[in-house]
């Protein structure tokens, strides 16, 4: 069975790893693929509207919950996912979208942009 | 209201809060512009992306390869190319785009020499030729990692041997890149029916100097590359011995213990002595070797699979196409077993989307660039040079690209030819329609459906 863990997820009163919201999303997804796994377009419409609803930044608490839960076709699904969002994106832009702080020093960043010139053509507008 | 509990959650998350694993998980699944790109969000994640390991799971989940282009202006190739790259990532066709887009490599990438020819690669390192300081040089680059070393000459200093860089792999277990090379007897120097067995010649990458390690029981037939899959180098190959009448035509040349072996190919029309090479390509794809045989006498060009690396019995006639546009020249597939739609390169210079349940071939526009160009399969990786190289002290070897000096009249070139795609072409007396998009024109997603 794919949920092993989720019985010790039961089990485990003192969990902070999966809230609630998190878990009714991950948990039903399982059902669902067996359901419409033979139709890929179906499957790939269903993702899209479960993620219309869901925040950019909500998908890495889904990445925690789907690998905590060892879930791997969720996991897989929600890193694509986040991969597909930040893909072609500014480096800002994926510093805010995970809350994470640059711990360069002022210069050395600079002179990293410059040796990259070309990694940061193309970009995508913020 | 609601922005406060946004902006709450964002200060709720930081650099802890996210467990490596999770980050390499979506890394992994980056296509290699935005990884350069991405790393440099923090220190943990330049680490995470810098590091060896992590480069090689990102390769290993890459097996379609992408392509490097050099367009070639017909009065003098290689003078002047440009160079682009397709990365296979961007043909992803569920978005519904019909256009993949080229992408220039570096301008500072022009510097590495003039008449830059490519040559082949391997893990995402590329081999090519150039002309520095007047001499021809061989170059190993890595234009992601933007690392670049020049490959010493040959060992035979005889002006009677000509080297040609026969292959470019990788040995796994010893985590060491070699290129192997023949040395030909220039045909000037010997009687027209002496036919010596070649000299063979191997560069581990980062050593001081190719190594001969002997004569090759065989010959190789044509001027393609070896094919390089799991750590051996694989080639079309007449026996030295004329008299020989045993069948094998491939050989592979094992990269951890540099020996020569034969291999057995496919079932395929008797092969006289003196079989041509335009009926024959090897290759390799999603982790299969393939053959492509198209005979004069044949309509059609029977591609063979090998389903069991190894096994002469596993050989199946995959796909037959009733294209006679396919009969000549070398055939590059690039995504051999990702589903349906497999593109090829063919001949060198022409994209096809070959649909395996049609059975339809469809050309692939290629836009907005000179229609004469040349490309080599690549699958871009960021294997630093620095990890590839055997031995500390070679790592002196290892250049930046960004440091190479540049010079006015490169900038001057790159400025009005390269970046003015269109002058140049009108300039040589051709005209081209304006492009719109300058990428390949994929088929069209609404079509497909009804084959």
């Amino acid at each position: 069975m794919k949920f092993c863990t989720v019985k010790q997820y039961f089990d485990d009163e003192n969990n902070n790893n999966v809230t609630n919201g998190i878990a009714t999303t991950v948990i039903p997804l399982p059902n669902k693929h067996l359901k419409i796994k033979a139709n890929n377009k179906e499957m790939e419409q269903y993702e899209q509207e479960l993620l219309r609803n869901v925040m950019p930044q909500e998908l890495t608490k889904l990445i925690l919950a789907a690998n905590y839960l060892n879930f791997k076709e969720a996991l897989d699904f929600f890193c694509r996912t986040v991969a597909n969002a930040i893909q072609n994106k500014s480096v800002d832009y994926v510093r805010k979208f995970f809350g994470l702080e640059s711990d360069f020093e002022p210069g050395e960043e600079e002179k990293l942009c410059k040796e990259f010139a070309w990694s940061f053509e193309g970009v995508d507008e913020d | 209201m609601e922005t406060e509990g946004r902006r709450q959650n964002h200060k709720m998350m930081s650099n802890m809060d996210i467990p490596i694993l999770v980050i390499m998980e979506i890394l992994l699944r980056l296509p290699i512009k935005s990884l350069v790109r991405v790393r440099y969000v923090c220190k943990t994640w330049y680490n995470i992306v810098s590091d060896p390991y992590f480069t090689r799971m990102h390769l290993a989940r890459a097996p379609t390869a992408s392509l490097v282009i050099q367009t070639l202006l017909s009065y003098n190739p290689g003078c002047y190319s440009k160079f682009y790259m397709l990365e296979h990532s961007e043909w992803d066709t569920r978005g519904h785009s019909l256009f993949a887009p080229l992408k220039k490599l570096p301008q500072k990438f022009y510097l590495l020499g003039q008449n830059m020819i490519l040559l082949t690669s391997c893990n995402g390192l590329l081999c090519l030729s150039a002309i520095r300081h007047k001499k021809e040089v061989t170059c190993v680059c890595n234009i992601a990692t933007g690392e670049y070393m020049t490959l010493p000459g040959a060992k035979t200093k005889d002006d009677r041997f000509w080297q040609t860089i026969r292959g470019f792999g990788y040995s796994p277990k010893t985590n060491q890149y070699k290129l192997i090379a023949e040395l030909a007897l220039d045909k000037g120097f010997c009687r027209p029916d002496f036919n010596p067995a070649p000299r063979v010649e191997v560069y581990t990458l980062g050593a001081d100097s190719w190594r001969i390690i002997g004569d090759a029981p065989y010959s190789f037939v044509g001027p393609y590359f070896a094919t390089f899959l799991n750590g051996a180098l694989h080639c079309l190959i007449q026996p030295i011995d004329t008299t020989d009448s045993t069948s094998t035509f491939i050989c592979s040349f094992d990269i951890e213990k540099e020996e020569f072996q034969p291999f057995p190919g496919p079932p395929i029309q008797e092969l006289g002595p003196n079989w041509e090479i335009e009926h024959i390509h090897l290759g390799a794809s999603g982790g299969f070797l393939y053959l492509c045989e198209n005979y004069p006498t044949s309509s059609s060009v029977d591609i063979w699979v090998m389903k069991e690396y190894g096994n002469e019995q596993s050989w199946m006639k995959e796909f037959v196409i009733s294209n006679t546009s396919w009969k000549r020249g070398p055939v590059y597939f690039l995504n051999y077993g990702m589903g349906d739609e497999i593109y090829a390169l063919r001949n060198f210079n022409q994209l096809c989307a070959y649909n395996a349940r049609s059975k339809c071939v469809r050309e692939v526009q290629v836009c907005g660039i000179y229609p004469e160009f040349h490309a080599i399969p690549y699958t871009p990786s960021l294997v630093s040079l620095k990890d590839a190289v055997a031995g500390e002290n070679s790592k002196g070897h290892i250049k930046s690209i960004q440091s190479l000096p540049e010079k006015k009249w490169v900038k001057k070139l790159y400025n009005f030819f390269l970046s003015a795609p269109f002058k140049a072409e009108a300039l040589c007396g051709m005209i081209l329609p304006p492009p719109k998009v300058m990428g390949i024109r994929l088929p069209d997603p609404l079509l497909r459906q009804f084959e």
